[in-house]
């Protein structure tokens, strides 16, 4: 059985290396320009996400969501682990510490500037999350589950997405914020606000899933 | 040739999906076939031109094709989204079943 799949997926990939894909004929249109133009921010990447598929990227916010929240919900009945090793050097420690301080101004330079340069809130987001785990693997994961807990981060993730969703419910009908100036750090009315709102909610939810990981899991 | 490249690594990751017997190996393989889509959708979103889609001063440049590069933003979040949700399955499974080969798992649990 396992080999006719295997002689499927070859007969495929032999396919599409020899039949051409049929490319659309409409180059007249340009389309970076036209989308700029309606989402007045420059980068139109983010103007894609955050204006023509605002629909869509609701959803994505809300699958990653549920995803953490499912994550936390499977390992909720499990046994946490005893000891959790760490990288106790100093070396690693000085390192990882350096490596989060650079990510986590990375990852606030994409969330502001996202609309302007390459970037955006969810590699912000990403950016950010990687901060937070380079700081749980060299420090103490009741520490981290101390000021995890003090701060109510989950609550504020979970506030965030429905502020996120009104926010976006809201410039779904219809109503907008001027635009401003093309390529300014306050311009594209709430595309900004948008990405700053998906870099923290996926850095919230990315600590979330490096907390209960590390906790049920350990590191190794 | 880079489009055969692309294919061949979703080719790689389908195959082993398939054949391989290790349930981790099976998340590995299918993160690397998402990985080749990903580049699948980013080598068509460069036809267009090879610059990034961010206006900036200069002026009729080809830019690269900003759609594809949008939508596949939904893969990368969900592929991630269903990784972690699928190591936690893993982790359930291998702790019921002190094995991680898939035949071992099912002949477990077959009644």
């Amino acid at each position: 059985m396992k080999w006719i799949y295997v002689v499927a997926g070859i007969a495929v990939f032999i396919k599409m290396l020899i039949m051409p894909n049929p490319t659309a004929e409409w180059s007249e249109m340009a389309i970076v320009e036209s989308i700029v133009k309606d989402a007045g921010v420059s980068n139109a990447v983010s103007g894609i996400i955050f204006r023509n598929r605002l629909y869509d990227t609701i959803f994505e916010v809300v699958v990653f969501t549920i995803a953490v929240l499912g994550v936390g919900f499977l390992l909720a009945d499990e046994q946490p682990t005893n000891i959790v090793y760490q990288f106790s050097d100093r070396p690693s420690i000085i390192l990882a510490r350096l490596g989060a301080t650079i990510t986590a101004i990375i990852s606030i330079e994409l969330g502001i500037r996202g609309h302007l340069s390459p970037g955006g809130g969810f590699a912000a987001g990403v950016a950010g999350g990687t901060a937070i785990g380079l700081i749980a693997i060299t420090s103490s994961s009741e520490m981290m589950e101390n000021i995890y807990k003090r701060w109510h981060i989950s609550t504020w993730e979970k506030a965030l997405v429905i502020v996120f969703i009104l926010l976006a419910a809201i410039t779904l009908s219809g109503w907008a914020i001027p635009v401003g100036e093309l390529g300014t750090l306050f311009s594209g009315g709430i595309i900004p606000l948008l990405n700053i709102l998906v870099a923290i909610k996926v850095t919230l939810g990315s600590w979330a899933v490096i907390l209960l990981f590390v906790r049920y899991r350990g590191l190794l | 040739m880079l489009e055969a490249c692309v294919f061949a690594t979703i080719l790689c990751g389908f195959l082993g999906i398939i054949l391989k017997q290790n349930l981790v190996m099976k998340i590995i393989s299918m993160d690397i076939m998402s990985t080749g889509v990903i580049a699948y959708y980013i080598l068509i979103a460069s036809r267009s031109g090879l610059f990034t889609p961010i206006v900036g001063n200069k002026e009729n440049v080809g830019y690269a094709d900003p759609v594809p590069q949008a939508v596949i933003l939904t893969a990368i979040v969900i592929g991630f989204s269903i990784q972690a949700l699928m190591l936690v399955g893993v982790m359930k499974l291998a702790k019921n079943n002190p094995t991680l080969e898939a035949s071992a798992i099912e002949q477990n649990n077959t009644p």
